[in-house]
């Protein structure tokens, strides 16, 4: 952290040529070495701390033997998990940033598109109402309900609000933010209205899945969210260009050769794909989308070529990293994902905010 | 090579802005649009660089700008707005680097890293390229935006084709030095064959750098032609609504002030 914190303050020398490629490069580097380091942390973190935890992996390999207890708990339990955490932190900040650029504001999160709320509803409405569904219904989605309910909520929502935004075949960004205001107001009313109906254990359900976690990671969730993340966050840097430009506004963008509404669509549609596989199956995680695309900004610049890749890598390491708290710091119980980044992003943002009050002001 | 506008008309709302504008521009030469505030030059502008939805046509260099992608459109012509504000803490050349977004400001793709530093020079921002943009006073503000715009379009003739500048108001956050600098710029770039046209609030300065002028009241082309013959005592006074008289010092006698560069 203290290494960081000077970076910060030193960023000043390091812009001087106006060319914070060098630096971004860098800092690629040190996020790479940080993703494997604490992936290979998150394997071995925690209960069970006596793992072979390298043994069990190469054994994998046919290198090496390992017990079969330290292969089902590397393999079978923390693989899924520590791999979870890395796709949803990297796609939560990744979209981040995509929304940042779109909206040409700081402060936009992925929620902005009305995901987080369409999604928040569709698993509301699982966990409330799944009891209701036909037993035949029940025994085809089963144990996946609440995943499949938040990652139609999430789209159906989406697509309203393009809907709702887009007139003769144009997405007016700023109309799309008011209608997520006022869709996120109905879908929260009805949310409160099933909470209010819900018995004690339901409520128990919607608490903790609303402060998202990764406990439940399985390989069936993984591979079912994984390529939906996966398609976006290969997108998202062909957008690089056309998001640099569109922070001179739409009009500027469009001079400059982009076709504004293409990467609207491309955008829009990829974070909901995204965000909404990554709500589905973690639950509601705060904080990665804002926080880390902001400190990069800080760190090398607004430049989205360099800022999006190291978006996904940053974003990974921090979920790695709270994953990692949540698992020790109520032991031998674990605290939901959504509350750690939260505590440990509020703080850090606010830090880094007062710092550079300087560079916001704009 | 030329740039037509015909039969121009846009609508805002149920008020008309342009009511059939029409003009030529011709590549090589600097051509002014001025008129009142409201008469319609910056609509007229829009139009033409197709960022406005209008009725009518604009033809550049004979090829229909309806026609063309943004893309196509951004090789054959780059726009500096009047005003612009940058989302998020770029430094000055990471701003001048974006001009490279539409891919053909040369022919010679290895001298692109170069260019953006060229361009930087020659709005006489050297120095500047590691400043963040919105650190900038308004005047290097408008004139980073200049060297963005003029790296899109480098080379003002590319495969034997002119490409057109065009500059809502580009001197009006400038002091009169920089106003010189920045005409100058404007007149080298169709000294090279390329085509510029300028929304000019300064008579002056218009006087001074256009070849052609059009004037603009009311959502109509009023006189268009070389400036002496465009930029008259009656036809000024009719279109700016006072009394204006060229050439002819204040009535009261007081004091004047025109710029005196060489070769203009």
């Amino acid at each position: 952290m203290v290494a960081l914190s000077d970076q910060i303050v030193d960023r000043r020398a390091d812009i001087r040529q106006g060319d914070r490629r060098a630096r971004a490069a860098k800092v690629r580097v040190v996020l790479i070495l940080l993703f494997f380091l604490s992936v290979l942390l998150g394997l071995g973190w925690g209960a069970a701390g006596d793992t072979d935890v390298i043994g069990a992996l190469l054994a994998r390999f046919g290198i090496g033997e390992a017990s079969l207890r330290d292969l089902t708990i590397v393999w079978d339990i923390r693989m899924p998990r520590v791999l979870t955490a890395a796709l949803v932190g990297a796609s939560l900040a990744v979209a981040g940033a995509v929304m940042q650029g779109l909206f040409r504001n700081p402060l936009a999160d992925p929620g902005l598109v009305g995901v987080s709320a369409g999604a928040g509803l569709g698993a509301v409405m699982a966990i409330v109402l799944g009891g209701l569904l036909p037993v035949a219904a029940y025994t085809v989605v089963g144990g996946y309900l609440i995943p499949v309910a938040a990652f139609l909520g999430g789209w159906v929502s989406t697509l309203v609000l393009y809907r709702v935004a887009t007139q003769g075949g144009r997405t007016s960004v700023a109309t799309m933010l008011l209608a997520g205001i006022a869709l996120g107001a109905v879908t929260g009313a009805v949310t409160g209205l099933l909470v209010y109906k819900a018995d004690d254990n339901q409520l128990r359900d919607l608490t903790f899945w609303s402060m998202g976690s990764v406990a439940g990671a399985t390989w069936a969730k993984l591979l079912a969210a994984g390529p939906l993340i996966a398609l976006a966050l290969v997108t998202a840097p062909l957008l690089a260009r056309a998001l640099d430009t569109l922070a001179l506004g739409e009009a500027v963008a469009h001079q400059m050769g982009v076709d504004t509404q293409r990467m609207k669509r491309i955008a829009i549609l990829s974070v909901a794909g995204s965000v909404g596989a990554s709500v589905a199956i973690t639950g509601g995680i705060g904080f990665v989308g804002i926080v880390v695309p902001h400190l990069l900004r800080l760190l090398q610049g607004p430049e989205h070529r360099m800022l999006l890749p190291n978006a996904a890598l940053l974003g990974a390491v921090v979920l790695l990293l709270a994953d990692m708290v949540s698992r020790v710091a109520v032991s031998p119980a674990e605290l939901p994902i959504g509350i750690v980044t939260a505590m440990m992003g509020g703080p850090f943002f606010l830090w880094i905010l007062l710092k550079n009050r300087h560079l916001l002001d704009m | 090579m030329t740039l037509e506008a015909n039969n121009i008309c846009v609508k805002f709302g149920s008020r008309a802005a342009l009511n059939g504008a029409s003009f030529r521009a011709e590549a090589g030469q600097v051509t002014a649009i001025v008129g009142p505030n409201g008469s319609g030059k910056t609509t007229l502008l829009r139009a033409v660089t197709g960022d406005l939805a209008f009725a009518g046509t604009v033809l550049i260099n004979r090829e229909d700008t309806r026609q063309l992608s943004p893309l196509d459109l951004a090789q054959r012509r780059a726009v500096l707005p009047q005003s612009g504000t940058i989302a998020f803490p770029f430094t000055v050349l990471e701003l001048v680097r974006l001009g490279l977004t539409a891919g053909m400001s040369t022919v010679e793709v290895n001298t692109q890293e170069t260019l953006p530093m060229e361009a930087i020079e020659r709005v006489g921002l050297a120095g500047f390229e590691g400043r963040l943009v919105h650190e900038l006073s308004g005047g290097e503000r408008q004139r980073a935006q200049l060297a963005r715009v003029l790296v899109q379009i480098w080379e003002p003739v590319l495969h034997g084709v002119p490409r057109w500048l065009f500059l809502d108001e580009p001197v009006s956050a400038l002091d009169i030095s920089h106003q010189l600098q920045v005409m100058q710029i404007a007149r080298d770039y169709a000294a090279r064959g390329g085509g510029v046209v300028a929304v000019m609030h300064d008579l002056n300065l218009t006087a001074m750098f256009a070849d052609r002028v059009v004037l603009m009241g009311h959502g109509h082309v009023r006189a268009s032609g070389a400036p002496r013959d465009v930029l008259t005592d009656q036809d000024l006074s009719a279109c700016y609504g006072c009394a204006l008289r060229t050439n002819t010092p204040p009535p009261s006698g007081g004091t004047w002030i025109l710029p005196q560069a060489a070769g203009l």
